[in-house]
């Protein structure tokens, strides 16, 4: 790949298969007062939540709308600010990081949301959308990050002038293809898919799912992958955290897929 | 859901088009010259630019000099007549556009800076600073705004600048308001997370996508605020609070005001000319809403 980072150097020992560690995140939304001189109340959206990612997973989190499952993925990747706890990243607990340093650790955790309608600006081509990390991040030199785009496009199966169109000029499943571009453009570790397939025809539901497959055997990816459908999550993940009001009320690995060993090698 | 193990990706080029569509920009301007009355108050605006501006060189009387007796009605000496001085109207309106006019677009840019800034650090930071904004934008909203550039123009001194500040310094609140609403509407869209997810810090999120898809209604009240800023330089003036060295249609009417009996011309003339002005601009920012809003309810 051309252009990226510069690999971490990662000490062997202390190297376990564990990408990402939630310990106890806590996420309040103010939601006013009661009464005039009431307490300040909170909705507690993510009240206490633990789970381990392993490198090169999948890590299913389902749950009826509103049990906190967006919620806890942003704050993850630290989108929304969680209130408490620990998020411990490849090694180093990003829960702390701030300003530039937390900016430039971006490059290893991105997102895929649900409606890529509103994922992409509406006023910035395709190509301008992919080569945005690139720039942002300071990844490569520009005549490389073009190139980079081109190669992103491809691999995610659109043509090369997809790049000149405005995002309106795309199909529902082609934008979730750019967002997925998008998300791989800075060479991320972990890519959070926040209902990424929910949007789109159960056809096209398919070829995205295919594609993350693809992309996830190729760059060992780990991914977590949020759903209210647990017919996508058992097929599509190693590990499930089912949500409910903010908790997690129960954990396992896919039982469908370890019975069958559906699993693609990674 | 089908199977998902279908081993080869299809790619997607179905039904991409060709040719990339010409920008959301160009869009709108298409748009707008499809709308009669923005083509219309453009054009009107456009000859009252060209006027002032080009006026003077063929039309040569100075609007100070008493070039005839007073109150001579418009005829043959003086086309549009002269004012209680024996100074020359139609001078007057040419030389005074272009003070009116330029005190209405810089007021409307200072309005729009002073608002815009306030109001998109208020509608993406939120909490604290929002809180301390809004008090702001309150308490210079509750002032009477006439009252208040008054009392800035007897302050600070009569002159052109002082008025154009002051017009600049009361009107701020209605465009802060406005763009805080469009922030608090758009700093929580996917776009925006996922540029923050690619490495952009507040001073890009706010400048390059959030403002650009917060500025077609900033734009229409840009446009009212000229309107608005060239009444203001008229009441102003027509209570004696302008500049009284500079030729202005709000001074023209200041000062004939007592006279509306012995002459009619010399308050008719430059009251007309603002309503003029005023009016194409309000249709300009009509045509620009027009051009812009079926857009906006497309992709909302
Ligand atoms: N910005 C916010 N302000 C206040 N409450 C919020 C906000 N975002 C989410 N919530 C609340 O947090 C809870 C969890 O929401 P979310 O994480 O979006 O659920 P899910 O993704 O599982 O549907 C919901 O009750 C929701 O109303
Ligand atoms: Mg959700």
């Amino acid at each position: 790949m051309s252009g990226g980072l510069p690999a971490l150097t990662r000490p062997a020992e202390d190297r376990t298969d564990v990408l990402l560690d939630v310990n106890d995140l806590v996420v309040h939304f103010p939601a006013g007062r009661r009464g005039i001189l009431g307490p300040p109340s909170k909705v507690h959206a993510v009240d206490g939540v633990s789970f381990r990612v392993r490198r090169g997973t999948t890590f299913g989190i389902v749950g009826e709308s509103g049990s906190g499952k967006s919620t806890t993925a942003q704050a993850v990747i630290r989108l929304i600010p969680a209130t408490s706890g620990q998020i411990v990243f490849d090694g180093e607990n990003i829960a702390d990081f701030r300003g530039e340093r937390l900016r430039l650790a971006r490059s290893k955790f991105q997102i895929v949301f649900q409606d890529p309608f509103s994922a992409l600006d509406p006023r910035r081509r395709a190509g301008e959308l992919i080569r945005e990390p690139l720039d942002l991040l300071n990844i490569g030199s520009p005549k490389e990050r073009e190139a980079r785009v081109r190669q992103l496009l491809e691999e995610v199966g659109l043509p090369p002038q997809a790049a000149d169109l405005f995002p309106h000029q795309f199909s529902g499943g082609q934008r979730q293809r750019l967002c997925i571009a998008r998300a791989m453009a800075p060479e991320p570790d972990l890519i959070v898919c926040d209902e990424a397939v929910s949007a789109l025809d159960v056809a096209i539901q398919a070829q995205i799912l295919n594609l993350l497959k693809k992309l996830q055997r190729e760059r060992g990816l780990t991914y977590i992958f949020i759903s209210h459908d647990l017919g996508v999550i058992q097929h599509f993940c190693d590990d499930i955290a089912v949500m409910y009001l903010g908790k997690i009320v129960e954990q396992a690995p896919a039982p469908v897929r370890a019975i069958l060993g559906a699993a693609p090698p990674l | 859901m089908t199977s998902i193990d279908t081993p080869a990706l299809p790619r997607d080029a179905s039904t991409l088009p060709s040719r990339p569509a010409i920008s959301p920009t160009l869009v709108a301007l298409r748009q707008f010259c499809r709308s009669p009355s923005g083509v219309a108050g453009a054009a009107v605006l456009l000859i009252l630019v060209l006027t002032t501006v080009f006026g003077p060189h063929f039309y040569g009387i100075d609007p100070l000099d008493l070039v005839d007796a007073p109150f001579t009605p418009p005829g043959e000496d003086a086309w549009l007549g002269t004012d209680y001085l024996g100074r020359d109207i139609l001078a007057g309106l040419i030389h005074g556009g272009r003070a009116t006019l330029t005190v209405g677009g810089v007021a409307a840019i200072i309005t729009i800076a002073i608002g815009v800034t306030i109001g998109s650090l208020s509608g993406f930071f939120g909490g604290v600073i929002d809180t301390a904004l809004v008090k702001i934008t309150e308490f210079f909203q509750i002032l009477p705004p006439l009252l208040f550039a008054m009392v800035l123009v007897t302050l600070f001194g009569q002159t052109l600048t002082t008025v154009t500040i002051a017009i600049g310094v009361v009107s701020w609140p209605t465009a802060a308001r406005l763009t805080r609403a469009e922030f608090l509407r758009l700093r929580n869209l996917d776009f925006v997370k996922a540029s923050r997810a690619a490495g952009a810090g507040n001073g890009h999120l706010i400048l390059r996508v959030v403002l650009p898809n917060a500025l077609p209604p900033i734009i229409v009240s840009a446009t009212m605020a000229i309107g608005v800023a060239i009444l203001f330089e008229g009441g102003l003036s027509f209570l004696g609070l302008g500049d009284p060295n500079t030729m202005s249609w709000g001074l023209m009417i200041g000062q004939n005001r007592n006279y509306v009996l012995d002459g009619w011309w010399t308050v008719i003339f430059p009251g007309a000319a603002i309503f003029v002005a005023v009016l194409a601009i309000s249709l300009i920012g009509d045509g620009i809403n027009d051009a812009i809003n079926p857009r906006l309810r497309k992709r909302g």
